[in-house]
């Protein structure tokens, strides 16, 4: 298992290498020049001159981009243009706002989309059935920003229970130690803070992990129909398994290899951040920023968050394939057991 | 008596219309004997094992008394304590019976650990004693396998080892050797004998393979399109067979001693269950066909210890519901 580990890692290597080629390419050759971007339309061409010369942007491309190979490997991914702060902190400082939001909307489509899946299996073609899949063909088809805009209205607008924008109270906001509101606020054992980062945290949960959940839901309802008419699973009625212990111990345990592999892509695809989810609720995360980068042209930023994002889906696939081994004995990774 | 099945009938309804996989069929297991059900592919006979399982998702009729007591008016919970522990079964796919996921120790000790008071440390015990008894090698190092490790003839061991944990008194055992090859299936079929002598329970044994219940059943009932059409002592079945379906059978069963360039084999194919002839199901195929045959269905008559459904020995027509 280590070897195969290891073997994945390596892997990852050529494929972080192309994901920097073509966001290198993109940046520096097919992008308009983010001089007068910067600079504004009225700078001179001698402040554009210096400009460039100062962020090496004058330098022979191949020595621009092994100079942010280079910054990858010791950590100095380049000074943003607008803020003049270092990429690393503009990212570390809005990547625990997305964490949080990704993985707390994975777990709410994971626990709701598979218990779904499993309802509208076990009860096919009953109302219940018909309930759960009409709930998942609006789950997938609903825009995400309309959710989100309607989950404020009526939550916050209307009923005014729960707050819409922004991650805590300004007045609670506790200090960084993990980034991570509600362990943070745990940590310092503040409770009302801890209530109030996750209330905060509601709507834009309910809204982000509405489609993965419709996903989730929908790819357990089919692979649990599957495994429900296999051989073992009459094997173990004819034993006198109690139902419930049939469904969960024998059916889903078979059924999570394609569940397992949809909840991975879908908590990478919303750790590399959810640009409408967090311009909708005001959500400083790293999705509505990197937007926000992109449009002004901020090189080194972006550079550095597409290639964080990558690293992150890689490692995500790493580890549903992990998981895998698992779930299921049949998948041995290392060459002795074949 | 053990178990006696009375007018059993297990309709399947689809959209193309109702299908009688089961059609009043009645019949007795005693304690401690093989009654073989034979019958090539569609004639009803797992159909007959799941439902007195309870697990079929047909609609079932009749009634299924186990030692006194009507199995249809059981509630689920009461029938998941039968099953596994009085009844039990095994299956034709030892290959995919067994959970995947789960270890052999794991699926043993489930079906003890749900039937019978015993802890952890006991019920493992007692599982690598049943592999032991299914002869299993080295069981308590086998016992940690997973199924993909087990060839399919040490797989329908387990299953039989799974099936006996609780000393059920009735195994119902659906075409466990088809799936296997022939040296296996004898090794099994002859390890069935044995345990069924040593626990003395009762075996239903489902197959299409009349070596098999040539060598191992007490008493066998041949069906047909989910009907009996003959019951009788083994001896006097492969001696005298009476139902031109029982007789087709035996002679399709190729012979060492004969010099044949073909091998008999019954015309026709088994009727669509959607579009069944009228009269007797084996009309269009049988060789000794009547006028009345084309007409009207035979009753089961039963003589001494022979019933047989063909107007060649009665002329009393089945009542139909």
């Amino acid at each position: 298992m280590l070897r195969y580990v290891l073997k994945r890692l390596l892997q990852v290597i050529p494929v972080l290498i192309g994901v920097s080629i073509i966001v290198f390419t993109i940046l520096r050759v097919f992008s308009p020049d983010p001089a007068p971007v910067v600079l504004g339309q009225h700078a001179t061409a001698e402040a554009v001159t210096e400009w460039r010369n100062a962020n090496g942007l004058n330098d022979p491309l191949p020595i621009q981009y092994f100079n942010f190979i280079k910054g990858i490997f010791t950590g100095d991914l380049g000074t943003s243009y607008y803020t003049k702060k270092p990429v690393l902190d503009e990212i570390t400082s809005r990547f625990p706002a997305t964490i949080e939001l990704a993985v707390l909307a994975t777990i709410f489509a994971s626990i709701f989309g598979i218990l779904i899946g499993v309802v509208t299996a076990v009860k096919k073609n009953s109302i219940w059935d018909n309930l759960g899949m009409f709930f998942a063909l609006i789950g997938v088809s609903i825009p995400i920003f309309w959710l989100g805009i309607m989950l404020i209205i009526v939550f916050s607008g209307t009923l005014g229970w729960l707050p819409s924008g922004q991650r805590i109270d300004p007045l609670l906001r506790p200090n960084k130690i993990t980034g991570l509101y509600l362990i943070d606020t745990l940590l310092k054992g503040d409770l009302r803070a801890f209530k109030d980062a996750a209330l905060h945290l509601v709507l834009p949960v309910c809204a982000l992990g509405m489609y993965s959940m419709a996903i989730i839901a929908r790819m357990t309802r089919s692979s649990m129909l599957e495994t429900l008419n296999q051989d073992y699973i009459r094997t173990a009625r004819a034993k006198g398994v109690i139902k419930n212990r049939v469904i969960i111990h024998h059916a889903l345990r078979n059924a999570l290899i394609p569940i397992v592999t949809v909840i991975g892509l879908q908590l990478g695809a919303l750790l590399g951040g959810s640009v409408l989810t967090e311009t909708v609720f005001s959500w400083p995360g790293i999705g509505s920023y990197t937007v926000n980068c992109i449009l002004k042209s901020d090189f080194p930023v972006v550079q550095g968050v597409v290639m964080l994002i990558a690293i992150i889906f890689v490692l995500m696939n790493l580890l549903v394939d992990i998981i895998y081994a698992f779930l299921d004995p049949r998948i041995k990774y290392s060459k002795k057991e074949g | 008596m053990l178990l006696e099945v009375k007018n059993l009938t297990t309709k399947f309804k689809s959209k193309k219309g109702t299908t009688t996989a089961v059609n009043q069929v009645s019949f007795h297991v005693n304690e401690g004997e093989i009654l073989a059900i034979v019958g090539e592919s569609g004639s009803g006979k797992s159909v007959t094992s799941l439902s007195i399982m309870g697990l079929t998702p047909g609609e079932v009729s009749g009634e299924i008394i186990f030692k006194g007591e009507d199995l249809k008016q059981k509630s689920d919970k009461e029938m998941q304590k039968i099953r596994g522990d009085k009844i039990s079964m095994i299956f034709q796919e030892p290959m995919t019976s067994l959970n995947p996921v789960h270890r052999i120790k794991d699926q043993l000790m489930e079906t003890i650990l749900t039937h019978m008071d015993m802890n952890k440390e006991e019920a493992l015990k007692r599982a690598i004693t049943m592999l032991d008894l299914v002869g299993i090698p080295s069981p308590e190092k086998r016992i940690n396998d997973y199924p993909h490790q087990m060839s399919g003839g040490m797989r329908q061991r387990v299953m039989i080892a799974m099936a006996l944990s609780c000393r059920p008194e009735l195994l119902i055992a659906d075409e466990p050797t088809t799936a296997l090859d022939v040296t296996i299936q004898a090794q099994i079929m002859e390890l069935l004998y044995r345990l069924r002598q040593k626990f003395n329970m009762a075996v239903m044994l489902i197959t299409h393979d009349l070596g098999v219940v040539a060598e191992s059943a007490d008493r066998v009932i041949v069906m047909y399109c989910g009907r009996i059409v003959e019951e009788a002592p083994v001896i006097e079945l492969f001696e005298t067979p009476k139902h031109p379906y029982t007789r087709g059978l035996l002679d399709s069963i190729p012979k060492i001693d004969e010099d044949k360039d073909r091998l008999f084999m019954i015309d026709g194919m088994v009727p669509n269950p959607l579009h069944m002839p009228k009269g007797c199901t084996f009309s269009d195929r049988c060789d000794k066909c009547m006028d009345i045959c084309r007409q009207m269905m035979p009753a089961l008559v039963t003589d001494g210890n022979r019933s047989v459904r063909c107007f060649l020995y009665h002329n009393e027509v089945e009542v139909s519901e």
